[in-house]
């Protein structure tokens, strides 16, 4: 953890929690951050976000601007690059070396194994992801995996490796690329619980639903009046022109 | 942390604003302008009664006609579009005036009389006033807020734990739990961004941070916008949790500086020294 390379700084640390002047210091360099225009624009005029960023990186034990630079923001859950989390697997994960692939089929028989050696037992892992299952999971909807499908699969498939082999180095955070994969469903209706405003929309909500359907409604029996009246007309005799002839 | 908070008996605005002892959030704008103003305003011995301008009479009167209609007759009176043409001196002074001039003395005479005390408002200003508030019982947001129950302009107190600063708030209306506050504001610009410009503009984020902490158990502010023209459209905004941030940030920075001040009793203005300038943070490109 000396080497200057290292994307690891400091061993995870809580006491801008309990601290009020390592929090107000956290917080000033949050705020110092938001107004770098070398944050990633998520970050940028968001002290908050970046106090959060922080709190991950001081967590995680990783240098600050890298964790800003990995770190995204998705559905609204901050997440890591796959890359970013491939490169704390090799750093600080039980691997003897880093994650290596290797590739096989094309298109849609696309499979990616990704493979490390455990450093204490010499027992070669590997976790392979195809693209098969990424059609079945759905995940083909980001449209990632149609222009760079082989590059998908190598940071899903390291990335579950990662899950199951060292959790403990992603601390429960997704990877952004997983994030994506899944899509949350609409939550149109979801409420706060106890929020006032949150409650008094889901009523403009609920109200808005009955103006719809109500039109709906109107609309619908306009149509069965319209097909009724069409109906009508074709039984009636055609008239025809002598009919209408004044001189006749 | 608020302290020793009090609910206050039901008065009038001017009531309120007569309260000297306590801070309102006006008073941290202007302190926030200098100390030195807010000194002129609120400490001078020799401070002149607060003028209201036409934006504010107008302003107030929106305020009644939409929150308390049924107290607007007492506060406002409004010229009648039927109402004769006032009369001049010359015409007051006539030996023999005409039937119709001694009908219009006798109509401003008896429109003086109830007037007393009364702010007037001219009948194109009513019937202004009376599209905007249609204008937001047509906004179903703003009608559903305003059909709540809840209290119209109740006046809160409490004592500022960090300084010993008296405080004050008044909101337009709040839900009868407190957990809602609602503040209307008559604008020029309801958009997202041109509200966003009042924010900063007028620091409404720290009238909600402000009235939050003032009423026990309040969790969300609203700012009711409507536009002073036509078409008077309207939009309700909650301010966000980091608008509340800045405005706590700011109210605590403004009553720290006051509370300072008045212990040395100073109340500067600007700096006395040559400072630099810089363009606004918007315009740094």
């Amino acid at each position: 953890m000396t080497d200057s390379n290292s994307i690891t700084t400091t061993e995870g640390d809580n006491s801008f929690l309990t601290n009020t002047n390592a929090f107000e210091h956290t917080w000033r360099v949050a705020t110092a951050f938001s107004k770098s225009k070398m944050v990633p624009e998520t970050f940028q005029s968001k002290p908050e976000d970046c106090m959060v960023a922080l709190m991950m990186a001081q967590q995680l034990g990783v240098n600050p601007l890298l964790a800003l630079q990995n770190i995204q923001i998705i559905h609204g859950r901050p997440g890591f690059s796959a890359s970013f989390a491939i490169g704390l697997a090799n750093e600080r994960g039980p691997f003897n070396g880093p994650i290596t692939w290797t590739v096989k089929g094309k298109g849609d028989s696309l499979a990616v194994t990704a493979k490390a050696t455990i450093k204490a037992t010499g027992e070669i892992v590997g976790n392979t992801v195809s693209m098969e299952i990424a059609k079945a999971e759905g995940w083909t909807k980001n449209p990632k995996y149609k222009t760079m499908p082989e590059q998908m699969l190598r940071y899903r498939s390291a990335v579950w490796l990662i899950r199951s082999h060292c959790p403990e180095v992603l601390m429960g955070f997704p990877s952004s690329d997983e994030m994506v994969d899944i899509q949350p469903m609409k939550r149109v209706n979801e409420v706060e619980t106890g929020s006032t405003v949150a409650s008094l929309n889901s009523e403009l909500m609920e109200g808005a639903k009955k103006v719809e359907e109500a039109i709906k409604l109107d609309k619908k029996n306009k149509e069965v009046l319209e097909a009724d009246l069409k109906i009508v007309r074709e039984e009636e005799p055609p008239e025809t022109q002598e009919d209408f002839d004044p001189f006749a | 942390m608020p302290i020793e908070r009090e609910t206050l008996a039901p008065m009038s605005n001017e009531q309120y604003h007569a309260l000297d002892d306590y801070v309102s959030k006006s008073d941290l704008d202007t302190f926030d302008k200098s100390p030195r103003h807010y000194f002129l305003k609120r400490l001078s011995p020799d401070r002149l009664p607060q003028e209201q301008t036409k934006a504010m009479i107008i302003g107030s009167a929106f305020h009644s006609l939409l929150l308390e209609p049924n107290g607007f007759s007492s506060e406002f009176l409004t010229v009648e579009p039927s109402a004769p043409k006032k009369p001049t001196l010359i015409q007051r002074n006539a030996k023999k005036p005409s039937a119709a001039t001694l009908e219009a003395i006798a109509y401003w005479d008896e429109f003086e009389k109830q007037g007393k005390n009364k702010t007037i408002i001219s009948s194109d200003d009513f019937n202004t006033l009376s599209e905007m508030v249609e204008s937001v019982h047509n906004h179903r947001a703003a009608n559903l807020i305003l059909n709540q129950e809840g209290v119209v302009e109740q006046s809160y107190t409490w004592t500022d734990e960090e300084t010993g600063e008296r405080c004050k708030c008044r909101p337009d209306f709040h839900t009868k739990n407190k957990k809602l506050i609602v503040d209307v504001k008559t604008t020029e610009d309801a958009s997202p961004r041109g509200f966003q410009n009042s924010l900063a503009k007028f620091r409404y984020h720290v009238q909600a941070a402000w009235y939050l902490r003032g009423l026990e158990g309040a969790e969300e502010f609203v700012f009711i916008a409507v536009e002073k023209k036509p078409p008077y459209l309207v939009a309700v905004y909650q301010a966000s949790a980091a608008v509340i941030a800045a405005g706590v940030r700011a109210a605590d920075s403004n009553l720290l500086n006051l509370s300072e001040c008045r212990k040395k009793n100073h109340w500067p203005g600007y700096s006395e020294a040559i400072e630099t300038i810089d363009l606004p943070k918007w315009c740094n490109d």
